[in-house]
């Protein structure tokens, strides 16, 4: 069921399974049949970890929604909220308490289990509300990192950016630590830590203390992971406002992939049987999951997606060679033989169908004029030109009132490569925005300006050169089909973040100390002490493994890149990837947005 | 075989006079005297004494508290000692008193006529039978939740004999009166048979369960012993003795690694063992840790020390813990000062790993050393630990330094929220000036929870900026247009503060635009209010209203292009070509004539389009013409350009059996191209 998890380096299941040993030993608590209350934002995260046939084997019976008003009627010893510790839903359950019938027997009992810490303000609350006193167990489980593929983990925490970098709460970096620790405490310490960022040093600066504060619990546990590379996402603004050219990350572009899943519109997926033609067309979205368990998708996730056509190509031919075997099986043992594998190969032929309809969809899009428009502007701004001016594109993009998020995400890209604009062209814009999409807007603007995504050239330079230049962030010979360099990803832009992690394996940072200085934020190193007996001696050849932590959210085109970088026969490192949310630079400009409706007059 | 000690007793009284408990796993046993004499002359007093199970007193008191009914231990050796009243004391092995509590009103009325003490799962439990024939217990006296038990149905007189048991974490009673078998649960009183039970029986007298709740054994009054499961789903096997009298004492006995199960009767003069040898029982043995908490609860520190060392146990387990305990008794010494007494605890303990400093600090303010406390808290790695005793302790500022270290965003909001009711507003405004963490938090929790008072925060700060963004937000909340202008005219005087000329002009605009919203929505009898200035101008143009949306453009300074663009769409939408094609030709186009094909096209007007065709730019002329279909022209044009790209286009559009004479012009012209 999840033997995607440990297909890489580092085998991902033992954290899956702690997770699950925790969920188990808390239902087993509450004895009896249960009712669990969701809060729906966690519905997706826990998916990942167990399905419901683990919870009814807990003797879960029902499953209902978090929303205020009475419980619904159901026959249950046990009422359990599943909550994330936020005011807001601590109001709700309190109302679903006090209007539960008192006279009902037997009387049901309540719990809560807050996800991923107990809170004491919450508890505070509740008590303050009268109501603390029903709740029989009050626990916590600590989802703080979940496995999402081999090499991947996320907190899936939507508004981690927002909260660092535009409100000064610094919960979600707490909750990393938190989940770094559990992360040692299961693959051991790591011994080296690098950082770039303010989020970045203060991660690395709780993970030190929690390690002074319990002396005792040393860690015998020899280390999987060699290096730990925080990164900041503010260090790095510009990656996630390009259009991802990746094939997964096309997906999420245009449909959004949500917990590994995504949904898809229906027509192409109709099924292909002789003489429905096509009369019932579905009308269900199409939810498809997307991991490393599919062997075909693995492959040419992380291709630039103007090389998986002729990969599906391939494969059809493969496919369909194999299935012609079946008129040359002529003794038993060959008939039998065919038969034995005609389930891998029909698996084969589904995956191939889906994918096939996935491309063709999004090739419907990457052939458009306006994608070619837009991304022509976005290479021009990440190749340096004419980004100090009021782009004629943009312009018309507004008038024609195009989605104000596609906008923004330009803006922002221009601002940011040209290290702010100037004071005429923001302001030209910000205007042309509150005048097309209406003045409401103007908080939203505000907030990426507190972000550093849109903000005014006060120095009067333009650093975006040099960090380009040094940093060789602009390619102009990509190769698309069989790529030589993480700049691939975007064809042509090779991710900044990933540069740094790049450079930080070789040669080290020492060589680009005066562009580290230009990007937001301190740069350090810490060495944590590892016991006599557990340092690695490394055997000739063997890889080294770093976790990179994007605090702030990463992309999956920037994922690529590091499979990529971990795939190269002479780069000597391999990566795992962690991070407080995966996004693409529609949803981060979302979470950034100010959501103000109006009460009509 | 060697002897480990002799025993010491040295009583003299009659043991059928005292009430006797002795405590689990060879425990502590206690004894009070002269319980059943009736004057209460202070010679005469009761007296409590603990020993040791050998025999060594190790504290006695006189006992001046009311008439006991029942002693019994908890599972980490208190002493419990059941009043008649229902009140229950509780006693540590030294006789210092600890706490009290009662077993609810019922009891007080009706007296308690016979208790017993319990251990589960979930802690010690009593159990009462009052004087009404009423069973009222609680399972666990450290978390007390009393349960008064259903009544049994025609109960005249107090059962024979009765037992708590605990099955599937429910504890419940089995009780007998006469021949009859009654079983308790929280909700009903049920009759049950015991399987295998001989009919001739007889009633029943006396009745025994084994520490784990497994096994029962009863015994009537025709000698017959019955011995099963205690679920009464199985018989183990029967026996009849020849003596009929009602036994002193019936217990099972605890044999570790035993294969036999056994109980053993007691009368005046005679003993018997009952029990059969078919099946293997686990006892649960005394475990390290009891040991060592037994020690512990004896002040013997260092022997628990050496054991600890001496088995070689993990710190965590075994000397920490030890060391602990030692420190929460050092801190009760009164006649040592705080220096001392911190300094003595921290050269003793210094940096033992799982030693909590926390814990003993607590217990140092429980004996109110406040001081000490704090001194001992110092020495806590955990700031998540000192917090909440700070608080406690009414150092809230201190514990807001503390929970800020620790990074948990948690504890700095359950301080500020401490603070906040703490302190008067003043004082906590400006505590939290110095704190710009918990400053940032606090205006988290009021944008959810208090608006308002995130306003008074900006305005301490002077930050009109945020008083601007502040009152724009609260204007959208406002339900009627007045109150949404004053909002907005608030937000523009605290952007032009902020000297923010941007904001500032573009709030005076947004203003500007309701009030002709109003307006329009008046002389329209059409919504119009809080559309964007785009789609205000759109819709009147859509409804025709020229002029009005003529009046904006020039009022807002829409840029010329973008006015275009929307005026082109607005009008294509209407389907109003004629003024499309008058206002083309009203000045020249500032977007250009390509525009115009695409918004023809888009509507599928062909016709139309191709009036605007020749009128666009020779560079976007191919485009035109291949958007109304017209590849003739379009193939002379890319002819004219002399670009391969634009006739490749314009190829890749001609169809085989319509277009084969242009698709001839257009190679032709490409192998010319390609000779050169």
């Amino acid at each position: 069921m999840a033997a995607h998890l440990s297909s890489g380096r580092v085998n991902l299941t033992a954290l899956r399974e702690a997770g699950r040993r925790e969920l188990r030993e808390f239902l087993d608590k509450c004895a009896g049949s249960k009712a669990i209350v969701w809060d729906e934002y966690l519905t997706g995260p826990f998916g990942l970890i167990a399905q419901y046939s683990l919870l009814k084997e807990h003797e879960v019976e029902k499953m209902f929604t978090l929303k205020p008003g009475r419980l619904p009627q159901a026959d249950v010893k046990n009422i359990i909220f599943f909550v994330r510790p936020k005011l807001e839903l601590m109001d709700i359950i309190t109302d679903n308490v006090l209007r539960e019938d008192r006279g009902r027997s037997p009387q049901r009992d309540f719990h809560i289990l807050f996800v991923p810490r107990r809170s004491l303000l919450c508890e505070q609350w509740l008590k303050e509300q009268g109501v603390l006193g029903s709740f029989i167990h009050r626990e916590q489980y600590s989802l703080d990192l979940i496995p999402f593929d081999g090499d991947l983990l996320s907190m899936e925490s939507e508004s981690a950016f927002k909260e660092c970098y535009l409100e000064s709460d610094q919960t979600s970096l707490y909750h990393a630590a938190k989940g770094l620790m559990t992360l040692q405490a299961l693959y051991g310490t790591i011994p080296q830590i690098f950082g770039k960022g303010e989020c970045a040093r203060h991660v690395a600066n709780m993970m030190i203390r929690m390690k002074r504060e319990f002396p005792g619990s040393q860690n015998s546990i020899f280390p999987v992971f060699d290096t730990l590379l925080l990164l900041d996402r503010n260090v790095d603004l510009l990656t996630p406002l390009a259009t991802q050219l990746t094939y997964e990350g096309l997906i999420d572009e245009i449909y959004g992939i949500q917990n590994t899943y995504v949904k898809l519109p229906p027509e192409k997926f109709a099924p292909k049987k002789q003489g429905e033609g096509g009369k019932d067309l579905p009308t269900e979205p199409k939810k498809l999951q997307l991991n490393s368990a599919e062997e075909l998708y693995a492959e040419i996730r992380d291709k630039n997606f103007n090389a998986v056509g002729s990969v599906l190509s391939k494969k059809a031919k493969i496919i369909s060679a194999a299935f012609e075997e079946r008129h040359h099986a002529k003794t038993v043992g060959e008939i039998k033989q065919f038969v034995s594998q005609l389930p891998h190969m029909q698996a084969a032929r589904s995956s191939l169908a889906n994918h096939t309809s996935i491309a063709e969809l999004i090739k419907d899009i990457t052939t458009s004029e306006d994608f070619f428009d837009n991304l022509t502007v976005e290479q021009e701004f990440m190749s340096g030109i004419d980004t100090d001016k009021v782009n004629n594109y943009i312009e018309d993009c507004i008038a024609q009132k195009h989605p104000l998020i596609k906008i923004l995400r330009l803006v922002c890209l221009q601002s940011v490569c040209n290290s702010g604009l100037k004071q005429k062209v923001l302001d030209h814009y910000k205007r042309e925005i509150l005048q097309t999409y209406g003045y409401e807007h103007i908080l939203t603007l505000n907030n990426l300006e507190k972000a550093g995504l849109l903000k005014p050239q006060t120095s009067g330079r333009n650093n975006y050169p040099t960090i380009r230049k040094t940093l060789r962030l602009w390619m102009d010979d990509v190769n698309e089909q069989n790529p030589n360099d993480i700049s691939y990803v975007y064809s042509g832009y090779a991710p900044l973040s990933v540069r740094l992690a790049q450079l930080l394996a070789r040669p080290g940072w020492r060589s680009i100390e005066e562009v580290l200085k230009m990007l937001p934020g301190p740069h350090f190193e810490e060495r944590q002490q590892l016991p006599t007996g557990l340092q690695k001696k490394r055997q000739h050849g063997e890889n080294r493994v770093t976790l990179v932590f994007f605090l702030g959210g990463v992309t999956y085109a920037e994922i690529a890149a590091l499979r990529f970088l971990s795939q190269m026969e002479d780069g000597g490192t391999e990566y795992v990837i962690a991070t407080t949310k995966l996004i693409n630079g529609t949803s981060w400009i979302k979470s950034l947005m100010e959501k103000l409706e109006p009460t009509p007059f | 075989r060697f002897e480990l000690y002799t025993m010491e007793w040295s009583l003299k009284e009659d043991l059928r006079d005292c009430l006797v408990a002795a405590a689990p796993y060879g425990g502590p046993i206690a004894l009070l005297k002269n319980n059943a004499r009736k004057e209460k002359s202070p010679s005469t007093r009761p007296l409590l004494e603990i020993y040791s199970a050998s025999g060594l007193l190790l504290a006695s008191t006189p006992w001046k508290s009311g008439q006991l009914v029942q002693l019994g231990w908890t599972a980490s050796e208190d002493l419990l000692c059941i009043q008649e009243d229902g009140t229950v004391l509780i006693y540590n092995l030294f006789c210092e008193f600890k706490r009290h509590f009662s077993m609810g009103n019922e009891v007080l009325q009706n007296h308690v006529l016979e208790a017993k003490v319990f251990h589960t799962e979930y802690g010690t439990g009593v159990a009462i039978l009052t004087g009404a024939h009423r069973f009222s217990l609680t399972t666990n006296i450290d978390d007390l939740k009393l349960r008064r038990m259903p009544e049994v149905p025609g109960l005249q007189k107090p059962p024979s004999c009765w037992a708590v048991l605990s099955q599937d974490r429910v504890t419940i009673v089995l009780l007998a009166v006469g021949q009859e078998l009654y079983l308790l649960d929280n909700t009903s009183c049920s009759v049950v048979t015991p399987p295998g039970m001989s009919p001739s029986a007889g009633a029943y007298l006396c009745m025994a369960v084994s520490f784990n709740y497994r096994c029962l054994a009863l015994f009537t009054d025709t000698g017959y012993i019955w011995m099963g499961l205690a679920t009464l789903k199985d018989k183990f096997c029967e026996f009849t003795s020849s003596i009929r009298s009602p036994p002193k004492q019936m217990v099972w006995c605890l044999r570790p690694r035993s294969r036999q199960r056994a109980v053993v009767v007691a009368w005046d003069r005679q003993l018997m063992v009952a029990g059969n040898s078919t099946e293997c029982i686990q006892y649960k043995r005394l475990t390290i840790e009891v040991l060592l908490d037994r020690l512990v609860l004896r002040r013997l520190y260092p022997l628990a020390i050496r054991i600890c060392e001496y088995l070689r146990l993990s710190e965590i387990q075994g000397v920490s813990r030890i060391l602990a305990h030692w420190a929460c008794y050092k801190v009760q010494q009164k006649d040592k000062s705080d220096e001392e007494v911190a300094h003595a605890i921290n050269q003793k303990l210094g940096d033992t790993p799982g030693i909590s400093y926390s814990e003993i600090a607590a217990r140092a303010y429980d004996c109110g050393r406040t001081e000490l406390a704090i001194k001992l808290l110092e020495y806590e790695p955990r700031s998540g630990e000192q917090v909440p005793l700070l608080l406690k302790m009414k150092r809230s500022k201190l514990a807001l330094g503390k929970a800020i270290e620790s990074g948990d965003t948690d504890l700095v909001y359950t301080v500020v929220l401490h603070l906040k009711n703490e302190l008067n507003r003043g004082t906590f405004f400006m505590t939290l000036q110095n704190q710009p963490v918990a400053l940032s938090l606090y205006r988290q929790f009021c944008k959810h929870q208090e608006r308002e008072t995130l306003k008074d925060l900006y305005n301490q700060d002077d930050n009109h900026q945020e008083l601007g963004n502040f009152h724009v937000h609260s204007s959208y909340s406002e339900k009627r247009i007045e109150g949404r202008v004053g909002a907005l005219q608030n937000a523009l005087d605290e952007y032009y503060k902020a000297k923010n000329e941007f904001a500032a002009k573009a709030t005076e605009d947004q203003i500007k635009l309701l009030r002709l919203q109003r307006h329009l929505q008046e002389d329209f009898d059409k919504p119009y209010l809080d559309l964007s200035l785009h789609d205000t101008v759109s819709n009147l143009i859509l409804d025709g209203h020229h002029k009005r949306a003529e009046q904006l453009y020039r009022e807002f300074k829409i840029p010329d292009k973008r006015y275009w663009w929307l005026k082109i769409s607005a009008l294509a939408n209407r389907g109003d070509w004629e003024e499309l094609e008058k206002f083309s030709k009203s000045k020249k186009s500032p977007i250009g004539y390509l525009p115009f094909v695409e918004i023809s096209v888009k509507h599928h007007n062909r016709y139309e389009a191709k009036k605007y065709a020749p009128r666009v730019t020779p560079e976007q002329r191919v485009k035109a013409f291949v958007l109304v279909g017209d590849l003739d022209q379009a193939a002379d044009a890319a002819i004219e350009h002399k670009n391969e790209t634009e006739m490749n286009f314009v190829l890749s559009k001609c169809t085989a059996s319509t277009d084969t004479a242009v698709a001839e012009k257009l190679n032709r012209a490409r192998a010319q191209l390609l000779k050169k």
